[in-house]
């Protein structure tokens, strides 16, 4: 089982719309996925419709209890496992137990079998938790936002990483809400984007995107034919050649 | 991982929404259009996939193979074509009909329109939590209006939303539903619609006698069946839809023959032996396209026995022999296809119908001995020949013994399968299927020789043809008779084995407990 985390630092950089597309798209690729909801705000569970079953919580997970707490998306081949309010505290659950290294991975073991890959959707911060993640994963997506703030926030999470001892070639990032008029986000992307590190594809600023909140689908399925979907299907085969590589 | 439940339903028009009326608000039904599809169930003459507990459908171009409850096993395209054979299918469809259907052509069985209804259920959130599908069939029949058939329900449940599928199951239980759906009674119910049943050609000859019936009412009750049997293949031979319809008929002819010659001390009198010429004579007419069948089946075989440079030649003669089975087959179509030939089997079914009144006075004595009585005679001497004439076979043997102990053990196998019913069941099988080894062995050794004598004759005549051609072919026919001639040495040597396993003390007095 392969995991791909998209995590990012900063909040509202786009994370949550690259989870729920990129497991479509890893879905429809035929891979049996699972879209799993670290954030404990519940946005990925909301766009696919699904809410928490009331037995679960922090506990079940760390147990390593998933299974039973996983639902069926409305697609084949994806499932979700929603978050849970209680999430919110999951890294000082995590500090107390005081496991070192892969954590997650333990907790993940149980489902290794079942599905092919793995997608976590993470909240926006850097705690024990996001170690912990970026450690487990076999990949990290980051969306950046075209700004110097976020070229700077990028840049503290290479140095984590390198803290971490974790290879920097799992560490991928791509352009995430692009709007191509502002000359801030073409100038970033001019000198930025030749970089390794950054994936060839980018998300532009798209209302079908926004309004992803409004159908509770993914742009594939909402709006099939549209540039958002072309983008986020572009963005997939590139992540999955990338994890490849590795 | 996934719960699925399904039901067969016989009643015609289901109503979804009344079905599930018993939902409570927090869900609704959602109906997709109806699709409706004919699709065609496909099986061989002598039902080899029913046999094996499958179950093949075809819808224009594709084709699924199911198990009986309806579980999709493969799913490959396939040819329109009627009467497609293993050879016309690819990977691993193409294997899969290889090992289970052979030679064997499939037949459309019966054309079925389906009306398929899929459906889901969703939450408040509007999150489908069940799907369902709901199947209709209807028999189409030329001319008249559509045969309602029943179908099938089957809901299915998501992962983690368990609570739904239990209720819409507990509703459907409680309206009656039981669960369960198979898709072989579904093809059931199709055929009976058609006054036909699976099963209902088999090429292994089985009838149930009754010990105490006299021998001329039992070989009535066999040669009827027989003659049913040459009947239901001639169509297929006339319209050559596979080789085994000719095969069948011809076996079919050979055991009538040979009981009818096991009867001549029963019955007597000119008839017979008019009669016995008549089925010798359809045995003739038919003998031909049937070698070439053989030789044909086995090309892929012949071609591996040769080195690359001697396949031209090969696929020379093959090519030669494809032109022959063209001219025979229409030569044999002809013949099947006259009025003679009909007339025959009417005159045959007469006599065989009038068998028993037709006994002579001075067959009447034999005539009314039980049948029981009559097949243990003859078990018992043809065992006897053959377990006499078996072991008289020593290195030096010419190759006529073999030949001989061969017909006999033919010969008895016919018997023992004729009055099979009369005796235990447990010895029968174990005796049959020890003198089917032995056969085995005596069949290979015959059909190698007169392989080897058929490709010297072919090579012999070659002399007429173009010389550059008569020289590849000529070489590919040595080396294919060389190959067979070992193979026959190999065979040969293993006859005394075959017979020793055939001549055990345990089957001594299994034949002696028996006759
Ligand atoms: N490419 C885009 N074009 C337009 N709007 C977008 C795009 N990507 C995301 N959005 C919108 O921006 C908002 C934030 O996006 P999203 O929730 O995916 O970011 P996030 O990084 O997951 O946020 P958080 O850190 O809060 O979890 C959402 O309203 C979303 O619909
Ligand atoms: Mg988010």
């Amino acid at each position: 089982m392969k995991i791909i985390a998209i995590y990012s630092s900063k909040g509202g950089v786009g994370k949550t719309a690259t989870a729920v597309n990129l497991a479509y798209g890893c879905a429809r690729s035929g891979r049996k996925t699972l879209l799993c909801d670290m954030d404990p705000q519940g946005a990925a569970g909301y766009y696919y419709r699904i809410r928490p079953k009331e037995s679960f919580n922090r506990k079940q997970f760390l147990k390593g209890d998933l299974e039973p707490f996983i639902r069926g998306t409305d697609y084949e081949n994806l499932d979700l496992l929603p978050t849970h309010f209680s999430f919110r505290h999951l890294d000082i659950a995590l500090d107390e137990r005081g496991g070192a290294g892969n954590e997650l991975k333990r907790i993940f073991a149980c489902i290794e079998d079942e599905y092919e890959v793995l997608i976590l959707d993470c909240p926006p911060n850097m705690t024990l938790l996001s170690e912990k993640i970026i450690m487990a994963a076999d990949l990290v997506v980051t969306p950046v936002i075209p700004t110097t703030l976020s070229i700077l926030s990028f840049a503290q999470l290479i140095k984590l990483t390198d803290k971490l001892e974790v290879n920097r070639k799992k560490l991928v990032a791509f352009f995430s809400m692009v709007d191509r008029r502002k000359n801030m986000h073409s100038d970033t992307i001019a000198k930025f984007g030749k970089k390794k590190m950054f994936l060839a594809s980018e998300i532009p600023y798209l209302a079908d995107v926004e309004k992803m909140g409004l159908y509770r689908q993914p742009v594939a399925v909402s709006v099939p034919s549209s540039a958002a979907a072309t983008a986020y299907a572009q963005l997939w085969l590139e992540v999955w050649r990338r994890g490849a590589l590795l | 991982m996934k719960e699925t439940w399904s039901t067969s339903t016989l009643s015609e028009q289901i109503d979804l929404a009344v079905l599930l009326a018993g939902l409570s608000k927090h869900y609704a039904l959602l109906e997709d259009d109806a699709l409706v599809e004919t699709l065609c169930y496909l099986d061989t003459f002598d039902w080899r996939l029913y046999d094996k507990g499958l179950l093949c459908r075809r819808q224009g171009r594709s084709y699924v193979l199911t198990d009986f409850s309806g579980e999709y096993l493969l799913q490959a395209d396939g040819p329109t074509s009627d009467q497609p054979l293993f050879r016309d299918f690819e990977g691993a469809m193409n294997e899969k009909l290889a090992e289970v259907i052979g030679v064997r052509a499939l037949l459309p069985l019966v054309e079925i329109v389906r009306r398929r209804q899929s459906f889901q259920i969703v939450n408040h959130d509007q999150k489908r939590v069940l799907s369902g599908l709901l199947e209709q069939d209807h028999l189409m029949q030329e001319g008249g209006s559509p045969i309602p058939l029943g179908g099938s329900l089957r809901v299915e449940g998501v992962r983690g939303y368990s609570k739904i599928m239990a209720k819409v199951t507990a509703i459907l239980q409680r309206q009656g539903f039981e669960a369960g759906y198979s898709a072989e009674r579904g093809l059931r119910s199709a055929l009976a619609a058609m006054g036909r049943k699976p099963l209902d050609y088999c090429s292994q000859f089985s009838i149930r006698l009754d010990p105490t019936e006299t021998i001329v009412q039992a070989a009535q009750k066999i040669f009827l069946q027989l003659l049913a049997g040459m009947e239901r293949n001639i169509p297929g031979m006339i319209e050559d839809i596979d080789s085994e319809f000719l095969h069948d008929f011809r076996v079919a002819l050979r055991r009538t023959r040979s009981l009818l010659g096991s009867l001549k001390k029963t019955v007597s009198g000119a008839e017979v032996e008019s009669l016995q010429q008549e089925l010798q004579k359809i045995g003739l007419v038919t003998g031909p396209v049937r070698d070439l069948d053989v030789y044909l089946l086995e090309e892929s075989g012949y071609h591996a026995m040769l080195p690359e440079g001697l396949q031209e030649g090969l696929a020379v003669f093959f090519k030669g022999l494809r032109r022959q089975r063209v001219k025979e087959f229409r030569r044999l179509q002809k013949a099947l296809q006259a009025k003679t030939f009909h007339q025959f089997l009417l005159r045959w079914r007469r006599y065989v119908e009038d068998l028993e009144t037709s006994l002579l006075p001075s067959d009447l004595t034999t005539g009314h001995e039980t049948c029981k009585k009559v097949a243990v005679k003859a078990i018992r001497k043809r065992l006897r020949a053959i377990l006499k004439d078996g072991a008289l076979i020593g290195p030096q043997s010419p190759d006529a013994d073999l030949h001989s102990v061969r017909i006999q053990a033919k010969k008895l196998r016919y018997l023992l399968e004729f009055y099979r019913s009369l005796f235990p069941e447990p010895a029968m099988d174990s005796l049959v299927k020890s003198l089917k080894k032995l056969q085995d062995n005596l069949g290979s050794f015959n059909d190698l020789s007169v392989q080897q004598q058929m490709l010297a004759r072919y090579q012999n005549g070659l002399a007429d043809g173009e010389p550059k051609k008569a020289v590849l072919v000529a070489a590919a026919l040595g080396g294919l008779i060389t190959h067979l001639h070992e193979e026959q040495v190999n065979v040969r040597q293993k006859f005394d084995l075959a017979f020793a396993q055939f001549t055990t003390a345990e089957n001594r007095k299994l034949f002696h407990s028996l006759v």
